[in-house]
């Protein structure tokens, strides 16, 4: 999991560059973090003596591999580089303590040079922009990804130090998210797809911002609501930032202490988005309160009031789940696409509002973007196109030959003379399907 | 709690709800109850699945061991519906579990016959609790099963767990939705073809085992499997539809094509002839084949309505779309519904220290509309707390403080502006004004001193008749209040409020503004006893006192009150007045004018005896004499 290496790598080399301005060169503190980035770097070069880091818009690159975690979690640094001139970083095995140090130095500008020993090279440049660029058309949108995760880092920051916020930033990111998912619905879809171990909540409610609002889409509301709309999302599980982090990490079955813990999460949210909304704004505050009312109202927190929970909550509610079934978490298998959308239809009517299940399905399809097909032939499928039912599925790619190779480049295919034998979870088939974006057609 | 611990709290939970359920005709109503509803919602997380043979539950193999009668209660009951597994799989609503014990509490025979309780708890929908139940088939088997056939038997054992039915027989279809209709189709027909005359027991297990897969197949194969029953007219097919609740078949139709709509249409239009049926009776009479094609009709009873909708939604979605977009919030409300939510949250919010949180946040919205002179937004606000409270009784010293909060000068000065901003007219309803001025009575009350400093300093004329207007009708409420700041050391302060207190006629205020009649400064004695006027029985006495005072407006306004009193009394007092030494003489010129004004008996007499005086000595009582002349001469034409 080159991912995985890749955001050791710049965890390390963030902090180094940080606590570069803060320690003077020996301290003990400063020569651990350099360490452990060489560490981290070296880590990179298990398999290859070389290896090229480029930077292009706001995208990562491992060679000619694009990162879209790390693209998304670094998105600041990866600022911080181009403002100093960095678009590409070239890994030599092995790399000098010496060379790293030179880097974060750079880095953080406390130093003009750049690595001496030349295990690092800076912009060198072994890939053009065309290498890796096949569509530029998405790097809106992961760049507005990246801004929604950022603002909802920022806004949880706040609310931890109990410090004021306002939802500026939050529609201001949700505008550009909307006005990308209206226009690319089939790779926003693809992008949800989009999980983090880490920094669960924040991907998740991204992803569920994203889905809310090709569900709005879908039903015909009018864009000035589907912003409004699309701050709730966004913010709808803003309130966890009070729950403890080893509630939420939990990885096992909670207490009931820990539960009640969970439970206040919309109150706490719609608290703190009341506490920030301008006039105009406070819409978002119910959609928190409500997102696990049920549209039965048998949820929680318990509604005091008599009408049923708001249509603004009820399909957030319906995108939440989704969202959260398809998640690995720590104490539960993901659900694949398919199931998870046969648990809403289970729900609709009790736990889900049965208009917006029914319309969710329609637009995921049976098989929603993303979706994961094992073939009768050992070949894994994914679904790249929206389409209504299974006998209409045809935009598929190849991304597992049947021997069981990972593709480099997804191979558009047929259904056609082709079983679908199962549907698998993206561990399974060990695909992301967010990381394909680039390399699809897709529609916008 | 431990993990370890969970089971038998579960299973606590679950005898305690059940003894509650037994006991009371609204268990919901009963404390315990909710609390145990509560626990087994915290417990559902992953589901918790619990075995249950003749010995009681248990969880991984391990028997679940508790104390509890209930507990005990509620086992017994399961095992007698030969329940062997129950899981918690998601969080019940209390609804939920009653669900699940109406269930338990029928007998036997009935649970059976309407295909065991899992299967009404899913044709309630009821999703979050899994019943598991040992197939009747097996029970009886042991005594009277009729010898089976093998297949049937394979199926009515299948029948226990429908998903891996489902996926078997998904497994040798290949998997191709069109494939695995077939499969389901001809498999069904093909065990019914097999079972042994009289078998009724097992043509019930296996039309439910076949309906309960149905459940599991994906989409496409639904429709097509649902397409080919649609189709038929065969007594088994027509079976199998009947099976389906209202709620099951409504959310099929709409994804059938038009023709498929049309069929299931006429479907449920046969079967509304039956008025009352219930769709889960048709399992008893699935006994009795003849029977069925009169009773299958009831399957739909229910359905037609919902079916009707849905079929013009499903014909054309654009019309499906209007359905949906029908049920789109109104952006004016949204406000309103925030506004409810945060009731709401006032409601459920039980931390003290949150609570405050809370209340900070109102303290600033009411606060931030008012600065922006959104007074009917400050309004609502404001009334989201005080109108019909939502919040705990034990939470209004909260409350109170944050009314406190809100009603400071600042506030009042920016509400006050508005609300007199209209100036003479009536405001109109709904307007900002209005909305002010029911901002400032709202908080007036508990900000009479910031309102009494307002008037202080205030000059614009609207803006202390609204003042005045506002303190006057707190101080009728709750005279107390302006009463106390009587002691404020501007003598204009005070004076302001002997003008508020003039326009309440409480025994408190009255009695306050006679004591002001001693105040040092003797502007205020002066508005006393204007205030006081001299319609009440007090008045001669407090007027003649104040012939002495030292101020000569104060005295000279006296006398002119007493004359114009015109009584007797009055005119008594004042020519007691005139007779005494300690009497100014500018003041007594006074009182003979005074004198002359009333109009009764003894006034006249004493104003011509003094006219009527032959020896004066000195130019005072001279002047005297020729005042009272002049009076009366005045008084002569008329
Ligand atoms: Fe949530
Ligand atoms: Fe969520």
């Amino acid at each position: 999991m080159s991912d995985q290496h890749m955001r050791d790598f710049f965890n390390h080399l963030r902090s180094a560059s940080r606590q570069m301005a803060l320690y003077p060169e020996e301290h003990p503190a400063l020569v651990e973090v350099v360490n452990k980035a060489t560490d981290a770097a070296n880590g990179l070069l298990v398999d290859a003596s070389e290896k090229a880091i480029t930077i292009i818009g706001d995208s990562l690159y491992l060679e000619r591999t694009i990162l879209p975690h790390a693209s998304l979690e670094f998105n600041r640094l990866l600022r911080d580089m181009q403002a100093r001139g960095v678009d590409s970083i070239t890994l030599t095995s092995r790399v000098s303590r010496g060379d790293l140090h030179d880097l974060a130095a750079f880095l953080a500008a406390t130093s003009g040079d750049v690595p001496a020993e030349g295990t690092i090279r800076l912009n060198e440049r072994p890939y053009s922009r065309s290498d890796l660029e096949t569509d530029t058309g998405f790097t809106g949108l992961r760049r507005s990804y990246a801004r929604s995760l950022d603002v909802l880092r920022g806004v949880s920051l706040a609310l931890d130090s109990e410090e004021s916020f306002d939802l500026t930033g939050a529609t201001w990111v949700v505008e550009q998210l909307v006005e990308q998912t209206l226009s690319q619905p089939a790779a926003s879809v693809l992008l949800s797809t989009m999980k983090s171990h880490d920094e669960y909540t924040f991907y998740h409610s991204v992803n569920v911002c994203i889905l809310a609002i090709a569900l709005a889409r879908m039903v015909g509301l009018p864009e000035e609501e589907i912003k409004l709309l699309a701050v709730g999302a966004l913010l709808h599980d803003i309130g966890k930032v009070r729950v403890p982090i080893r509630t939420l990490q939990w990885p096992g079955r909670l207490d009931t202490e820990q539960w009640a813990e969970i439970k206040l999460h919309p109150q706490e949210g719609a608290a703190a988005i009341l506490a920030a909304a301008a006039p105009g704004q406070e819409i978002a505050a119910v959609v928190a309160f409500e997102h696990h009312a049920r549209f039965d109202r048998q949820g929680y927190p318990s509604m005091t009031y008599s009408r049923p929970a708001h249509f603004f909550s009820r399909l957030v509610s319906t995108a939440d789940t989704y969202d959260a079934l398809t998640t690995r978490r720590s104490y539960r298998r993901a659900e694949t696409p398919n199931r998870a959308l046969r648990v809403l239809l289970q729900g609709a009517g009790t736990l889900y509002d049965p208009d917006l299940v029914q319309t969710f399905i329609k637009m995921v399809g049976v098989y929603p973007v993303g979706s994961l097909l094992e073939l009768d032939t050992g070949g894994i499928v994914m679904v790249t196109g929206n389409h209504q039912d299974a006998a209409e599925l045809a935009d598929v790619v190849l991304v597992r030959a049947p021997d069981g190779i990972l593709l480099d480049e997804p191979e558009p295919t047929t259904l056609k003379d082709r079983i679908i034998v199962d549907q698998l979870t993206s561990d399974r088939a060990g695909v992301d399907p967010a990381s394909l974006i680039e390399r699809l057609e897709l529609d916008g | 709690m431990t993990a370890s611990a969970r089971p038998e709290a579960i299973v606590e939970a679950l005898g305690t709800a059940w003894t509650v359920f037994s006991l009371y005709p609204d268990p919901e109503s009963q404390p315990a109850f909710r609390r145990a509803v509560e626990l087994l919602q915290e417990a559902s997380g992953d589901g918790a699945h619990l075995d249950l043979d003749s010995s009681g539950f248990s969880f991984s193999g391990e028997p679940v061991v508790t104390d509890r009668e209930g507990a005990e209660r509620f086992a017994k009951r399961c095992y007698l519906h030969r329940v062997e597994g129950l899981a918690v799989v998601a969080a019940p609503s209390p609804r939920d579990v009653e669900r699940l014990f109406a269930g338990l509490a029928k007998d036997d025979a009935t649970t059976s016959a309407s295909g065991g309780i899992e299967a009404e708890l899913r044709r309630d929908g009821v999703v979050s609790f899994s019943v598991a139940q040992r197939s009747l088939l097996r029970v009886v088997g042991t005594e009277d099963a009729p010898d089976r056939d093998g297949k049937v038997q394979q199926v009515l054992d299948a029948g226990v767990d429908a998903a891996a039915f489902a996926e078997a027989l998904i497994e040798e279809s290949g998997g191709e939705p069109d494939a695995v209709v077939d499969l389901f189709y001809g498999r069904y027909h093909e065990t019914l073809d097999h079972l042994t005359e009289g078998d009724v027991f097992g043509r019930e297990g296996v039309v439910q085992t076949f309906v309960e897969a149905f459940f599991y197949l994906d989409e496409p194969a639904q429709l097509g499997a649902f397409r080919r029953f649609l189709d038929s007219d065969e007594v088994f097919d027509r079976a199998f539809l009947d099976q389906f609740a209202g709620h099951e078949l409504a959310k099929l139709a709409p994804r059938l094509d038009s023709q498929g709509l049309a069929l299931l249409l006429d479907y449920a239009r046969v079967a509304t002839d039956q008025a009352d049926g219930r769709p889960d009776e048709l399992l008893g009479i699935l006994k009795n084949p003849e029977a069925l094609h009169s009773v299958r009709e009831v399957a739909a009873a229910k359905v037609q309505e919902r079916l009707g909708e849905l079929t013009k939604a499903a014909e054309e979605s654009a019309k499906f779309l209007a359905i949906v977009q029908d049920k789109f919030p109104d952006p004016r409300r949204y406000f309103y519904d925030s506004l409810e939510v945060f009731r709401g949250l006032l409601a459920v919010e039980d931390r003290e220290d949150r609570f405050r949180r809370i209340m900070r946040v109102w303290v600033g919205k009411v606060s931030a509309s008012v600065r922006a002179s959104d007074f009917r937004r400050a309004e609502l606000w404001l009334r989201s707390v005080t109108a019909k409270p939502t919040y705990p009784p034990d939470r209004q010293s909260d409350v109170d403080y944050s009314l406190a909060q809100i009603a400071n000068p600042e506030i009042l000065n920016h509400i006050v502006a508005a609300a007199a901003e209209k100036g003479e007219r009536e405001a109109e309803k709904g307007s900002p004004e209005e909305s002010a001025l029911r901002l400032l009575q709202a908080l007036g009350p508990r900000a009479v001193n910031a309102l009494i400093d307002l008037l202080a300093e205030e000059e614009g004329r609207n803006r202390r008749r609204l003042l005045v207007g506002l303190l006057s009708r707190i101080a009728a409420e709750d005279p107390a209040a302006i009463v106390n700041r009587l002691s404020d050391d501007r003598w204009y302060v005070v004076r302001n409020l002997l003008t508020v207190l003039r326009e309440t006629s409480t025994a408190t205020a009255s009695q306050a503004v006679v004591t002001a009649t001693d105040h040092p400064d003797s502007r205020v004695r002066l508005e006393a006893l204007r205030v006081l006027g001299i319609s009440d029985s007090g008045a001669t006495k407090r007027l003649t006192k104040a012939f002495a005072d030292d101020d000569e407006k104060v005295r000279h306004a006296a006398i002119g009150m007493m004359g114009a009193a015109g009584t007797a009394d009055a005119s008594l007092a004042l020519v007691a007045a005139l007779d005494d030494r300690r009497t100014r003489h500018s003041d007594k010129l006074r009182i003979v004018l005074a004198l002359a004004s009333s109009e009764n008996s003894s006034a006249i007499d004493a104003l011509t005896s003094l006219a009527k005086k032959r020896f004066v000595l000195g130019g005072q009582t001279r002047s005297l004499r020729d005042a009272a002349q002049t009076a009366l001469r005045r008084r002569q034409p008329s």
